[in-house]
């Protein structure tokens, strides 16, 4: 599967923050190997930064959860991790969602909190 | 990057990516010990996903999937977290009665005999009318039956709406001006067997989570399945579309057409079907036919329709030549974004359209299927009847035979139910506001949140000469107008029927006891009932006796529900209608010879919409036309609103989880970059957001998720300073009187 992503290309020709101020994604996926092939799998993904295996069937199926600054970004590193690693099959999103930023008041600019304090 | 926020998405995805490989997440897997599991239905959207409720000395600390019901034990992170909802500290726990500008604390004979009171007194002063209720998608059947038959069988009037006016009434629209009768014919299981999935005002990822996991299921099991999303903004939906449609707003109608005419002119469409199944209409009469709907598409090509929705014509061609080519079965989905418009049942006319057409209806895999946001807007409101127009499963207020079946059943005179169809959502709203309604009763929704244009509505429920009554778990932005508030009983302090969005009836059971002196809403209708001298008409000592009376009001219907008795519902995981008798298995493809027990085992074809009296669905001609407000120089951007994965509705439950509101809980506003530049505006920055209604103040959120000239604002967000609906627009769908909350104008400047 392949993920559709806008385009947002870096300053160097690279994959650029999709987002203007960071917004990231997290991806939930199910990661398909060869068969017998997962633990395999599993250990090389585990060096891959902000990537966590999360669990296994122990055969062929890993749960992972991947977290990017930029979508763009993710999308293209899931495709050179099917196109470079010959034991996964493919990668199959069950989960997106976008971490915008927004949440505790730690999160909101000076300008907004003062609009907020003076009321 | 908010850490918390952060923090329930990864969750979240580690739950979904764990449930699709049938693990269990160590997070919410309870240990057994000492918890007694009891089959159930989550409480929040139209999913519907059954659930099994943990409870350990007397309290609600778990909840797991039930693997037996169609969510196959998939529960999204929200669900899991429903315990909570129970124990909030400020859940109401004793009726309230204002005196002297203030809610005090009073007891239930004080409170009920003051609502039965003004009730009765206000029917006898200014009639019938005088008198409404206004109830919601989330209460259980019998409860809404119970408020139905108490206002239309003895008040005697059909003041009697619901929140699914808000949310369902233009897809109700379209199915019944398509199809002759509510509700999709397809199921969750089509989800299965689609080659294309069409999902179109829909981010179905953050507002059916569990749907989404099972089309990315489809998409994993046969990588060929293709997914089609059109959405003004991207949303997490559209991430994972192989074409994504981002229309400008308003003209997905124009595109819908445009896909017609495409099918029409590349010999996409299937003439024999069209021959034996379909009728052509434009207005209101089925009067047309093939040519001249060839003629009404013609302005609809697809170099126009790229040039008004500024997508590129190579992927509007492309996504049309996905849905229509011959050999795909296409199963298309939708929500709020077609349903909150001035056309809402147009929109979905014209999604019906494009099924008729081409066939691809009534196949597994190939159907037309509309999302619902409440766990019980279709079997509690809309097949139940719980609407201002309407009776019991599918029968008309206007129709002298239909009011004479009903009042049969419920033992009352002839002519006790007015032939004059009640007052709708916001008329009745509206009506408050000139005291022609004087009393409202408002069960299990907050209206003073959830309205459009909702300032005018709020001013009209705390007017000193009305009478609001608020049945609620918590205190709400409608109960801090109320007059008197009843502290209602929550999920799993009761027992009901959930009829989710695939026509599936599901009992919901009582696992604990309501908090303090809450009681069930079916219990306080009954009692109110007693104290307002029509205890006869409310005679039942529990909701089975309800539902024994519904079966019968259901049996000989086109709903079909006699087999749905409450033995069964107790045994099984749910089951589908039309099922008439108690070993059927229920219907998943309706209107299918051999599946849907209508259809005659003869009928020489394989479908029969038998719901109109000549068994042909309509194709429509509707045509592309301007929202009720649309941006100008002086208001320049389109406002919309939405939802978010971490909350539900108006957030009176969602926003009394510790979790989810760390998460996530301020409405920003979503801007494109483009904009926020001209604007000098950065992420955190105010803006101030000004309609023709109302102006407030919103963070910034400047993301190219949205579009130049389109801004966004969830809908959740319960501060009075940034109600969304403070913003919106209260014009809506003549047809299905669904307000337009998707579209109106606004103006932005930097605050």
């Amino acid at each position: 599967m392949t993920l559709q992503f806008e385009s947002g290309p870096g300053p160097n020709g690279g994959p650029g923050p999709l987002f203007e101020d960071g917004v990231a994604v997290v991806v939930g996926a199910v990661v398909e190997t060869q068969s017998g092939r997962a633990p395999s799998v599993a250990c090389r993904l585990e060096s891959i930064a902000d990537l966590d295996v999360v669990g296994g069937d122990g055969d062929r199926r890993l749960a992972i959860v991947w977290c990017s600054s930029s979508a763009k970004g993710l999308e293209r590193a899931m495709e050179q991790l099917v196109k470079g690693d010959e034991e996964i099959l493919g990668i199959f999103p069950t989960f997106m969602g976008q971490d915008d930023g927004s949440g505790p008041a730690e999160a909101r600019s000076e300008a907004m909190q003062k609009l907020i304090d003076e009321g | 990057m908010s850490a918390t926020r952060r923090q329930f998405l990864v969750a979240s995805a580690a739950t979904s990516a764990l449930a699709a490989l049938g693990k269990p997440t160590k997070a919410f897997s309870a240990a057994d010990g000492g918890i007694k599991w009891t089959k159930g239905v989550c409480r929040y959207c139209g999913v519907g996903c059954g659930v099994y409720k943990g409870v350990r000395d007397g309290k609600l600390v778990a909840i797991k999937g039930d693997k037996e019901n169609h969510n196959k034990g998939f529960v999204c992170l929200k669900g899991f977290l429903l315990p909570q909802i129970l124990y909030h500290e400020d859940r109401l726990t004793h009726p309230l009665i204002k005196k002297n500008g203030k809610l005090v604390k009073a007891s239930w004979d004080e409170a009920l005999d003051l609502v039965a009171k003004k009730f009765t007194e206000s029917v006898k002063k200014n009639g019938k009318d005088s008198v409404a209720f206004y109830g919601s998608g989330q209460a259980y059947t019998e409860e809404s039956y119970a408020a139905n038959k108490l206002f239309k069988g003895g008040f005697g009037t059909n003041n009697v709406e619901g929140n699914p006016r808000l949310c369902m009434a233009s897809a109700v629209g379209g199915y019944v001006t398509t199809f002759g009768k509510d509700e999709p014919m397809g199921t969750y299981d089509d989800i299965d067997h689609a080659d294309v999935f069409f999902l179109i005002g829909s981010n179905t990822a953050e507002a059916h989570p569990i749907l989404f996991q099972r089309i990315a299921r489809r998409k994993e099991a046969d990588p060929n399945v293709k997914i089609i999303v059109a959405d003004p903004r991207m949303t997490p939906t559209g991430r994972i579309a192989d074409i994504y449609l981002k229309f400008k707003p308003n003209t997905d109608l124009f595109v819908l057409n445009a896909f017609a005419k495409y099918f029409v002119d590349n010999d996409l469409v299937d003439k024999e079907f069209i021959k034996n199944h379909v009728a052509f209409g434009k207005g209101k009469a089925a009067d047309q036919n093939w040519d001249a709907y060839v003629a009404f598409l013609a302005p609809y090509t697809m170099e126009k329709a790229a040039e008004v929705s500024e997508c590129s014509i190579e992927d509007l061609e492309a996504a049309a030549k996905l849905f229509g080519c011959k050999k795909n079965r296409t199963m298309s989905m939708w929500t709020m974004g077609i349903n909150q418009r001035l056309r809402g049942v147009w929109g979905n006319n014209l999604i019906h359209n494009l099924h008729l057409i081409t066939g691809k209806i009534g196949i597994p895999g190939s159907t037309t299927f509309s999302l619902t946001g409440q766990p019980n807007a279709c079997g509690g409101v809309r097949d139940q009847g719980g609407l201002c127009h309407i009776l019991p499963y599918g029968r008309l207020v206007k129709k002298p035979e239909h009011r004479a079946e009903v009042e049969k059943v419920w033992g009352v005179p002839a002519g006790t139910i007015s032939d004059k169809p009640g007052k709708h959502a916001l008329a009745m709203f509206q009506a408050l506001e000139t005291k022609d309604i004087k009393c409202i009763y408002i069960m299990c929704t907050n209206p003073g949140q959830s309205l459009p244009n909702v300032n005018r509505y709020r001013k009209a429920m705390a007017d000193p000469d009305t009478f609001v009554v608020v049945a609620d778990i918590y205190p709400t932005r409608t109960t801090e107008l109320a007059d008197v508030v009843l502290p209602a009983a929550a999920w799993s302090e009761k027992e009901g029927v959930f009829g989710c969005t695939e026509r599936r009836y599901q009992l919901e059971h009582q696992v604990v006891l309501p908090q303090g002196e809450a009681r069930a809403d079916f219990d306080i209708l009954v009692d109110l009932a007693a104290r307002c001298g029509y205890g006869k008409l409310l005679p039942w000592k529990s909701p089975d006796d309800a539902w024994e009376e519904l079966l019968l009001l259901g049996k000989d219907t086109m709903y079909q529900i006699g087999g749905i008795t409450r033995a069964r519902l107790r045994k099984d995981h749910g089951v589908i209608w039309p099922c008439p008798t108690e070993d059927h298995p229920g219907t998943k493809l309706r209107y299918v010879k051999g599946e849907d027990p209508w259809v005659p085992k003869d009928y020489p074809h394989r479908i029969m919409f038998y719901a109109k009296p000549d068994n042909r669905a309509v194709v429509w001609f509707r045509p592309w036309e301007n929202a009720a407000e649309m941006p100008d120089e002086e208001y320049p951007f389109f406002f919309t609103t939405g939802r978010v994965i971490e909350h539900w509705h108006t957030a009176t439950m969602t926003g009394r989880c510790k979790e989810l509101t760390h998460a996530k809980i301020t409405s920003e506003v979503e801007i494109h970059p483009d904009d926020a530049k001209k604007l000098g505006v950065r992420t955190g920055d105010g803006v101030r957001v000004t309609s023709r209604r109302d102006s407030l103040i919103f963070p910034a959120l400047v993301t190219d998720n949205s579009q130049p000239g389109l801004v966004f604002v969830h809908m959740h967000d319960a501060h009075l300073d940034r109600m969304c609906n403070r913003i919106t627009i209260d014009q809506f769908d003549p047809g299905s009187k669904e307000p337009t909350f998707k579209i109106c104008a606004v103006k932005l400047a930097k605050a």
